[in-house]
């Protein structure tokens, strides 16, 4: 049998070359392991450029983006703890999260204050670091009279023959002067934080959602569970409030929200797809041919995507189904064909098909080439899906479907075929058969000239922050617990790199000159830096060193010291009229504790098999501490380390890149404005990309169909795609790069039409009707989607929307008369 | 954390801003329904006044090292205006609380905010001076428990905070009051008092002896 310019492949060859390339490309899927990725931040292109600050950003992110918060109010204190307790009760153990926080360890505080006591020759802030630098013994001292004699102090004075300078007490008070403590409006009471807003008083539960749980919404999913039970606690008790916060309610509000409704559109527009099928075919044959197409090449295209990326996110299956529009497209054609009682439907249809596959294949294979995961599992999926549907239409339906046929003889179909419902293209085709040449012209430049005012006025510009809106309970709790935090973490922040963890602090710690400098001219009112608290090992030696030179009043090493056993005879006079003064008898206390008890932090330890290892951030520290680094080290990342440091209360003025500027290891991040910036320049990139595949197919059409006949088919998709994006201009909305994937939609399905055209000239019904059934069925499935609330959704149904109409409205143009 | 200090110290601060002395034999008296018309009485009558002003003698007792620091000063107490703590000697510092916040002031003249006045620390400071100086015994009761004994001159007045994280760093606090606060006795969580005296109490605007002596 004829296949296409003389090659022939028997059914039986093509059932069993269908078979082949199926079972290879699914068994390739099969020979990895499956994993759905449904993580919304993993579909974010790199926000950097450099690829390990890129990677120590979305660690950062990891980290924050499982983080709630639950503020339980009542004017009562006692009932918004009650019920904050129950609420810690129900959900403590949950598999769902990874901890809860309620309560606050007694001991956090004394824990604390042995731990800075312990380390208080190293852990000093730059106050007292800059007194021992400059041997200011006076300044020393009197802080700590200070601390002695005045009142209200709580400093402990039960270690002063160890430590008469009282500097625990002051590494205590640098570490809570650098914390996020200092700004927040929680207080503690009765072992839980509280704040107080509008005559109610709001209690605060945390917690870190499991690693596994789904950022996607489901019946059974913690933030369901967790709204029912708040919820019911609100019912039981009258006067309760509640305010949500964190990133998994909002992934879980906007999921839901998009779920619920692109069920409901899609709902509607299988039922009317089915029904139309249902109207030109009068049989379900055809209908279930077209569902097992679908079926096939989605499955297979999944398979492929598993075995190239070893994963596939949900995103990509969403918007990679064009598999569909076409799968439906190339059924479609067949069945019509059939139908109309062509006897080789194949030999028929089989160039325009052709044509159609390869340049829809070419546009997909040029966005391989884009720098964006999200999109090269898209082209990936849709070049396999397509080459699926192709397959199964061109050797499948051919082997079990022209068999069987019982029509008239001849390849070419009936003028008027009877059993088609052919009015509706009739009229279609006979008032293109109308327009003279001059009148098609016409309109071809009115048309032109429209489209360049909406076109200057398009903005290319992809925004995320658009593409969700807080509902009204949601955005009342985030500005509620942004109020009670008072943290006001900028957008611009830095992140910190380092080949190793004290040469990261020493460039923290270039950067926070910068950044004391910026607080002294009111542009940041504070930041949170962990240099702040843990100093690299230079200060922390460098402090040390210092202090002998004040302690000791001479430039002896303390092991000259140790050796010739002199320690109270070599304390400075000063510091020893000191010590007598405030009642310290055996200097040598003190004296032995200064030289022996330089307890050094860094971010590296010995582990068991003498190993150098990363510190725990959990469990090495105490528990305030902890949080506070687990929120700032970012640790490892390749063959460096990395650190953020984070802006707090900035003003309008302040800029993040001009502070880092010249600071070879410190990078301004603006995460944001980064993946904005990185999704506009990807859309660039992928129009550049299509263009390129475009001019590859225009030349193949030259070849295949000689210059005006290629200019002829290819001006339907790229004006439709034109006149997509004009109408974006007009109206004003940013053709983001979600419109831009449904400009590459219309024009990988739109140049079929064209072909088909081309192929089945201009006055052909049955070409008309299979065309037209094809745009109506895209169309409803496709550009229902614009009907969608959620922006990246609605964008890219409004793209296909104009372009695919535009499109059909244009291809006949493809054909001669 | 330092929240909670400053939650503590604010404790302190409001304590000695009514009141002063010590008895620990006080806290085998609970604050009954009989007596309580009675402590708001006698707490009315000592901070019956305007403005207060007088000095100061700190001791702090450290038992471990057996070594007693004494500190003096003056104190300023306006209910209009704030207060003013100033501590001389052996050196210099200074304490202020204004409707703008904390501040303090240290031996080199520097100063620094402690709290600024959005702080709900500072709030719930206001709140409770408030308390103190109306005498309103039901605010107090909610954060302390209360002890109460009478006196031949005055009362004494015991404090134990309900919060177990309070009571950590301030196990109680002792107040004895005559015709004006005269100590106040603070123990913390690790059992170290600090005993602060007051000398040459004055007060301006007394209200209730004009009264009391006006009443035929």
């Amino acid at each position: 049998m004829k296949f296409f310019n003389g090659i022939r492949l028997s059914a039986k060859t093509g059932i069993i070359l269908w078979v082949a390339i199926h079972a290879i490309l699914i068994v390739l899927g099969l020979s990895v392991p499956w994993k759905m990725d449904s993580d919304l931040y993993s579909i974010l292109p790199d926000s950097n450029e450099i690829k390990n600050v890129s990677e120590a950003e979305k660690e950062l992110s990891s980290r924050t983006v499982r983080n709630i918060t639950v503020l339980v109010g009542h004017e009562d204190f006692e009932v918004a703890r009650s019920a904050a307790i129950l609420l810690d009760s129900m959900f403590k153990g949950d598999s769902s999260f990874e901890e809860t926080r309620l309560f606050v360890n007694e001991n956090a505080m004394n824990e604390m204050r042995e731990f800075f006591f312990k380390h208080r020759y190293t852990l000093q802030g730059k106050t007292i670091r800059e007194m021992f630098a400059k041997g200011d013994f006076e300044s020393l001292k009197n802080r700590a009279l200070q601390k002695i004699y005045g009142s209200f102090s709580m400093t402990d004075l039960n270690h002063l023959d160890e430590d008469p300078f009282l500097l625990g007490d002051a590494a205590f008070e640098n570490f809570v002067q650098n914390s996020p403590m200092s700004l927040s409006r929680f207080v503690l009471r009765d072992s839980v934080l509280y704040a107080t807003d509008s005559n109610a008083t709001y209690v605060m539960w945390n917690a870190v959602l499991s690693k596994n749980v789904s950022a996607f919404s489901s019946e059974g999913h913690i933030v369901a569970r967790m709204n029912r039970v708040l919820d019911s606690l609100k019912m039981a008790q009258p006067g309760l409030l509640v305010a949500k916060s964190g990133v998994p309610f909002h992934s879980f509000e906007s999921s839901d929200r998009a779920k619920s409704e692109i069920a409901w559109i899609s709902g509607v527009s299988i039922v009317l797809i089915l029904l139309l099928l249902l109207y030109v075919f009068r049989s379900p044959v055809p209908i279930l041919a077209t569902l097992s197409t679908i079926a096939v090449g989605i499955f297979t295209a999944l398979a492929s995507t598993w075995f190239v990326f070893g994963n596939v996110h949900v995103f990509t299956f969403v918007f990679g189904t064009s598999i569909i529009g076409v799968s439906i497209d190339y059924a479609v054609h067949f069945f019509v064909h059939r139908k109309a009682g062509v006897r080789n439907v194949r030999s028929c249809i089989i160039k325009g098909l052709l044509l159609g596959f390869l340049t829809t294949e070419l546009s997909y294979i040029a966005l391989t080439f884009a720098e964006f995961s999200l999109l090269r599992q898209m082209a990936v999926f849709s070049i396999v899906g397509l080459l699926s549907a192709f397959l199964t239409i061109t050797l499948l339906f051919h082997a079990v479907f022209e068999n069987s046929i019982v029509s008239s003889e001849g390849t070419e179909a009936q003028s008027v075929p009877a059993n088609l419902p052919t009015r509706l293209p009739a009229v279609f085709l006979n008032a293109y058969a109308k327009l003279p040449k001059w009148g098609v012209r016409l309109i071809f430049a009115l048309f032109v000239l429209a489209l360049l005012p909406g076109l200057k006025q398009l903005h290319i510009h992809t925004d995320i922050g658009n593409f969700y809106t807080m509902n009204d309970e949601i955005k009342a709790s985030e500005s509620l617990a942004s109020k009670l935090n008072n943290l006001g973490v900028a957008p611009s922040y830095f992140i910190v790199e380092g080949k190793q963890d004290h040469i990261l602090l020493e460039n923290e710690e270039l950067l926070t000159e910068r950044l004391n400098q910026a607080e002294k001219e009111g542009l940041v009112k504070s930041y949170l830096a962990v240099s702040n608290i843990i100093p690299s090992g230079r200060f922390q030696a460098g402090s040390i060193l210092d202090l002998e030179k004040l302690v000791f009043g001479i430039k002896k090493r303390w092991t000259e010291i140790l050796i010739n056993n002199e320690l109270p005879q070599m304390l400075a006079p000063n510091v020893r009229n000191y010590l007598t003064e405030i009642g310290v008898e055996n200097h040598s206390i003190f004296v032995k504790s200064l030289l022996l008890s330089q307890d050094f932090i860094d971010f590296e330890k010995i582990d068991k098999n003498d190993r150098f290892v990363d510190v725990d951030l959990k469990n090495d520290f105490p528990q305030s501490l902890s949080f506070l680094l687990q929120m700032l080290w970012i640790g490892h990342i390749g063959d460096k380390y990395y650190s953020a440091v984070l802006p707090l209360h900035v003003s309008d003025k302040f800029d993040a890149k001009k502070i880092a500027e010249g600071l070879s290891n410190v990078y301004a991040v603006n995460k944001m404005q980064n993946i904005n910036n990185a999704l506009t320049k990807i859309s660039h990139v992928s129009l550049k990309l299509v263009c390129i595949a475009y001019a590859v197919v225009f030349l193949i059409l030259v070849i295949v169909y000689k210059f005006k006949d290629a200019v002829r088919i290819i001006r339907a998709p790229v004006l439709a795609s034109l006149f997509a994006a004009s109408i974006f201009g007009y109206i004003g909305i940013d053709f983001n790069f979600f419109a831009i994937v449904g400009v590459i939609l219309t024009l990988g399905i739109g140049i079929d039409y064209a072909l088909f055209f081309k192929e089945g000239g201009r006055s052909n019904l049955t070409t008309a009707l299979a065309i037209m059934l094809s745009a109506m069925t895209t169309i409803i499935s496709f550009g229902s989607l614009a009907c969608s609330a959620f922006v990246p959704v609605h964008t890219f149904g409004l793209a296909v929307l104009f372009g695919i109409s535009c499109c059909f409205l244009i291809s006949p143009f493809s054909a001669k008369r | 954390m330092r929240m909670f200090s400053r939650s503590v110290c604010v404790f302190i601060l409001s304590v000695l801003l009514s009141f002063g002395l010590s008895l620990a034999g006080v806290f085998d008296r609970p604050l009954s329904v009989k007596n309580r018309p009675e402590l708001e009485k006698s707490l009315a009558k000592v901070m019956d006044y305007e403005i207060a002003t007088g000095d100061f003698k700190q001791t702090k007792s450290i038992q471990k090292l057996n070594r007693n620091f004494v500190s003096t000063g003056t104190f300023r107490i306006s209910k209009k205006a704030g207060i003013i703590w100033k501590t001389q000697k052996p050196i210099f510092s200074e304490l202020a609380l204004n409707n703008g916040g904390i501040f303090e002031r240290d031996s080199s003249g520097q100063s620094h905010m402690l709290l600024p006045k959005d702080n709900p620390i500072f709030t719930d400071l206001s709140r409770n001076i408030q308390s103190f100086f109306l005498g309103k015994i039901s605010e107090l009761e909610s954060k302390f428990q209360i002890f109460y004994e009478k006196k031949s001159c005055g009362f004494v007045m015991g404090l134990v905070p309900r919060d177990g994280m309070v009571r950590m760093v301030i196990d109680n606090v002792i107040i004895e009051a005559c015709n004006n606060i005269d100590k106040v006795t603070i123990t913390d969580g690790d059992k170290t008092p600090v005993m602060l005296e007051f000398l040459n109490y004055k007060t301006v605007g007394k209200k209730l002896q004009k009264r009391e002596t006006s009443t035929p």
